[in-house]
């Protein structure tokens, strides 16, 4: 083995002083051998971020680096080794970008909003590269071909603001990789992406190291992307490594307890547990012809040139009683959208027609008043992705489980403490915590708590937006375990919203995947997973990462599907923006938006 | 997270070879869910405020003076050696004094040296000379010049008296032979209570246009939102000038200090007004408003218990950063002798005579109302520093 580019021994890191010091990276160890990808793996609190930026020497004001040592060898220069925690500022400025590049997880904001494209990227050229004779705009609009761009000389134009997530992070990498530094370090890069861009950008990261040579340290959560780049593998648990080494042995055959509890929780799609078609005679809301237009701003004077935006357009969907719907779909789908119209939080475009059957018959939600509409907010709630803001940070527990029984007149003072103590013990929180304030939970168990407080008025319907994306892996299954079993134990019926179809494949009876406000293929959960026939199922399907290292992406099935563009799509599924395809039958129960 | 002693033995670095399959021997915790949960944080929010806010020497210190001070406002009449308009024609422009402790190098009780006035007729004007043989001890808990106490009581006693036949000019008098240190005292009452009363109206008066633009959105917010851009676009000194002069000058110098500070609250209520609606509008994209919402809670409801608790604190901190521009706005107008009028005594009206250059030459002390003047706003500002650093306990 060649000498490694990174050698990072015994390193420990420590936020606060005296007596409040709390370390938070304890003797990690890990080299990083030339052209090879490592991916420091680990859940959030695990120290994986603190290392990367202990490296690039960006920690902050708070944190002491209390032991262990950097090694990292340039290529540029001498090809000496020197210790990264003790090199000069001067010289560590150089090595940064020069040498150690580095992606960050936020495309949205590691560009600045106020300069092209073009004059960010050419500043890493003029701060780090020798002149080679050709100008730095000709150098970055070959770069921008490299990372894909179609209009590589528009791109160089362009502001941050008119590309897409994807083609940020596409730009960041192209500015990354343009002095073709020896070391990337890629910081959780695509998890704020949709998941079939994460499959393209993980592949040109692949790409861009075999152009270069570089080594990559990829900082991730997901063990699926983990399978897909990388060659070695170092797990973090609570600043300590829990297990390292090649990627394939670790994978294939983890031997410490947490690696295999996290590689059981990684979602994936299992079409032997998912469900099969459920009887549909009985609904709890059927909704016909939903359609939401938004009328953006005009930027006239009085508005002229307003544009209407489609969130939704014509959706059936129908929930049958003690059943789970699930909504999968990319980020602008109308998911959510969908999701407000259903509950009545948004109003629909006329001509929409949602119907409920609570079970003493059937009425529209949209003619609701007063008293009815108050018993209706009884009956359908909503659990929210964010557990962080979902829960008033100035009330107790105990307080926010009763809110709504108090809203409601629902039961006297002494039943209120008798429910919630119930509802606590029932989504496995202790009623001793009742008195506490959401800041000491984790966000898993706030997510608990938010359950807790959407099941208080006893729903029949629960919408759940995204309940375990803002969670980590582990605790993840932990809550979609525990809403598995609420849902026949209280004779719930669900709406699910994810953007992830594995998060739904075992919870869900029937699946709607929605692209750009429009509901492109929708069949019960068995026959979408084992024969899905849209192409944009089908990306979606392929780009869910698969912890398993034989089961890589499928970059071609992707491709064809990938970046919401109905326009793009092969036929007979293309579409332009005006008018969609008929939903087809193909089969019995299964739809599919597609030429006739 | 766990915390744990790195000083403790017992655990071996992980190897840095990248082919060796290393398995840390830490058993693993079972899924024991601690991701985000801050248990440090788990209390009301007022106790992390106050603790945080006690962290913060300076905004503690500023605290407490202000406290200090607004705890004399009642009683100034009797910390005051003197009264707020009492003439002394012996001893115009007379320096300050300075209290000793030793004569004849022994310790005795706090007293001044006796002085002596004449006139200098190179110069025209007072030289006062300090007579060190005359011991004038200052008396204590004594009974001295009578005043009404809040205007309604008589009454004689004083903290502090000047000594028998003698004087006690601790900062000097001023062209009337007036006690400066006294005016100060009398002074402080209006200069600080005007800032109150302005931030209450301006409170009154924000809290309602801004919380109903935040909340109602629309046109509402449109019509308030124009209403702030006009009122903030109006150059303030000439407005306050025009309003002030518009005061009847026959009015009691109470009505026209209230008056004053209704005017100074009718102009600075704007930026409260923003605060409050941008604090409100960030709130409501908050998910427990939302939840909130949903669960069918009144618009008033969510207003009390979901909205108020989380704002209150930002208000308590614009409030009192605001309170500074009322006290230099009210020194201001009194400064260029548009504010309050003599006899009303505030700091303002002090450095009205102290405009003239010669008088600051030769009498400087006759601009010390300008020290706490500085004190109070520094202290005022670095309060609300302070408290808009624990405000936000969650950070």
């Amino acid at each position: 083995m060649s000498e490694p580019i990174l050698h990072v021994s015994d390193l420990g890191v420590a936020f606060g002083k005296g007596r409040d010091l709390h370390e938070v990276v304890r003797g990690v160890s890990f080299a990083i051998p030339a052209g090879k990808t490592l991916a420091l793996v680990g859940e959030s609190g695990s120290g994986k971020s603190v290392t990367c930026r202990t490296i690039m020497g960006l920690l902050s004001g708070n944190a002491t680096v209390t032991r262990g040592r950097i090694d990292y060898r340039c290529h540029l220069g001498d090809g000496k080794t020197e210790d990264l925690l003790s090199v000069s500022k001067r010289r560590m400025r150089q090595i940064r970008g020069d040498g150690i590049a580095m992606i960050f997880q936020e495309p949205m904001s590691s560009l600045s909003p106020f300069h092209t494209i073009g004059a960010q990227v050419s500043e890493m050229l003029a701060l780090h590269s020798e002149n080679d004779g050709r100008s730095h705009r000709d150098r970055c609009i070959e770069a921008f071909e490299g990372v894909g761009f179609a209009d590589p000389a528009r791109t160089f134009d362009a502001y941050p603001f008119e590309l897409s997530g994807g083609m940020r992070q596409r730009a960041m990498i192209a500015m990354a990789t343009i002095c073709v530094p020896n070391l990337l370090i890629a910081d959780e890069p695509t998890t704020a992406l949709d998941v079939t861009t994460q499959a393209l950008i993980l592949d040109l990261l692949q790409k861009r190291q075999e152009e270069t040579g570089m080594s990559v340290l990829l900082v991730t959560h997901d063990l699926g992307v983990v399978a897909n780049v990388a060659d070695y593998v170092t797990v973090m648990r609570q600043g300590e490594v829990m297990e390292s080494g090649p990627a394939r042995d670790l994978l294939m055959t983890p031997r410490h307890p947490y690696l295999k509890r996290l590689i059981a929780a990684a979602p994936a799609i299992d079409t032997d547990r998912a469900h099969g078609p459920a009887p549909t005679t009985d609904l709890i809301v059927k909704a016909e012809n939903v359609s939401k237009t938004y009328v953006s701003r005009g930027r006239g004077l009085f508005g002229l040139g307003a544009e209407n935006i489609h969130a939704l357009r014509d959706v059936d969907i129908s929930i049958p009683r003690g059943g789970t719907v699930a909504l999968v779909g990319e980020s602008g789908s109308g998911k959510s959208t969908l999701a407000r119209v259903i509950m009545r939080d948004a109003t629909p475009d006329p001509g929409s027609r949602i119907t409920y059957d609570m079970g003493d018959g059937p009425f529209a939600a949209n003619d609701l008043k007063g008293e009815a509409l108050m018993r209706f907010r009884e009956q359908v709630q909503i659990v929210f992705q964010d557990p962080y803001s979902s829960l008033s940070p100035r009330m107790t527990i105990q307080d926010i489980l009763a809110e709504p029984l108090r809203v409601h007149n629902f039961c006297d003072r002494s039943e209120m403490r008798d429910r919630s103590v119930a509802m606590m013990k029932r989504v496995g929180l202790s009623p001793d915590h009742l008195s506490r304030y959401p800041h000491a939970f984790s966000g898993g168990q706030r997510q608990r708590i938010a359950i807790a407080r959407a099941l208080a008025l006893e729903p029949k319907l629960l919408i759940c937006d995204e309940p375990t994306s803002a969670l980590d892996v582990s605790v993840q299954a932990q809550v979609l375990d525990l809403l598995d079993d609420l849902r026949e134990e209280f004779g719930l019926s669900y709406l699910f919203i994810s953007h992830d179809l594995a998060v739904v494949s075992h919870l869900a009876d029937e699946i709607a995947v929605m692209c750009r406000g429009a509901v492109v293929e929708q069949a019960p959960a068995k026959i979408l997973f084992e024969a899905p026939v849209h192409p944009y199922t089908k990306a979606l399907m392929a780009a869910a990462p698969d912890p398993h290292p034989d089961h890589r992406l499928d970059l071609n099935a992707i491709s064809l599907g990938a970046g919401a563009k109905p326009e793009a799509w092969p036929e007979p599924y293309r579409y332009d923006r005006r008018d969609p395809l008929p939903l087809l039958a193909v089969d019995d129960r299964h739809f599919v938006r597609m030429e006739a | 997270m766990k915390r744990t002693d790195p000083t403790k033995g017992g655990r071996v670095p992980s190897p840095i070879d990248p082919n060796e399959h290393y398995v840390n021997a830490t058993p693993d915790d079972e899924g024991v869910d601690t991701g985000g949960a801050r248990p440090d944080l788990d209390m009301p929010t007022g106790k992390l405020i106050r603790r945080r806010f006690l962290r913060h020497r300076l905004a503690v210190i500023s605290g407490l003076f202000l406290a200090f001070l607004y705890l004399c406002i009642p009683f100034v009449e009797m910390i005051a050696p003197y009264g707020a308009n009492q003439r002394d024609a012996e001893h115009l422009y007379a320096p300050p004094q300075s209290v000793h402790f030793f004569h004849e190098g022994s310790l005795v009780a706090p007293f001044v040296y006796a002085t002596t006035a004449a006139p200098d007729l190179e110069n025209f004007q007072w030289k006062y000379e300090e007579d060190r043989t005359v011991r004038q001890p200052i008396r204590f808990l004594c009974l001295g010049e009578p005043y009404r106490f809040w205007g309604l009581v008589e009454g004689r006693f004083h903290l502090v008296c000047p000594p028998e036949g003698g004087t006690l000019f601790l900062l000097g008098a001023d062209r009337l032979g007036r006690d400066v240190f006294s005016r100060l005292v009398y002074g402080m009452r209006v200069s600080l209570t005007v800032g109150l009363i302005g931030i209450a109206i301006s409170l009154l008066i924000g809290v309602t246009l801004g919380g109903m633009a935040g909340y109602f959105g629309g046109w509402v917010d449109s019509i308030v939102q124009r209403m702030i851009e006009v009122i903030r676009s109006l150059p303030e000194l000439p407005i306050w000038l025009a309003l002030s002069a518009a005061v009847p000058p026959q009015w009691s110098p109470v009505s026209v200090f209230l008056m004053i500070s209704i005017i100074l609250g009718l102009l600075d209520w704007p930026g409260l007004a923003r605060a409050v609606r941008s604090k409100l509008l960030s709130l409501r994209e908050e998910e427990f408003v939302r939840a909130a919402e949903l669960i069918g809670a009144s618009p008033a409801r969510i207003i009390r218990t979901h909205l108020i608790p989380n704002f209150m604190s930002h208000i308590v901190v614009s409030a009192s950063l605001s309170i500074p521009a009322m006290i230099l706005g009210e020194t201001a107008l009194s400064f260029l002798g548009l504010g309050l009028r003599p006899p009303a005594v505030s700091w303002g009206v002090m450095l009205n005579d102290a405009q003239d250059l010669t008088v600051i030459e030769f009498y400087p002390w006759v601009a010390s109302a300008m020290v706490p003047v500085i004190l109070v706003v520094l202290a005022f500002n670095f309060l609300g520093d302070g408290l808009r650093d624990a405000m936000d306990p969650y950070s």
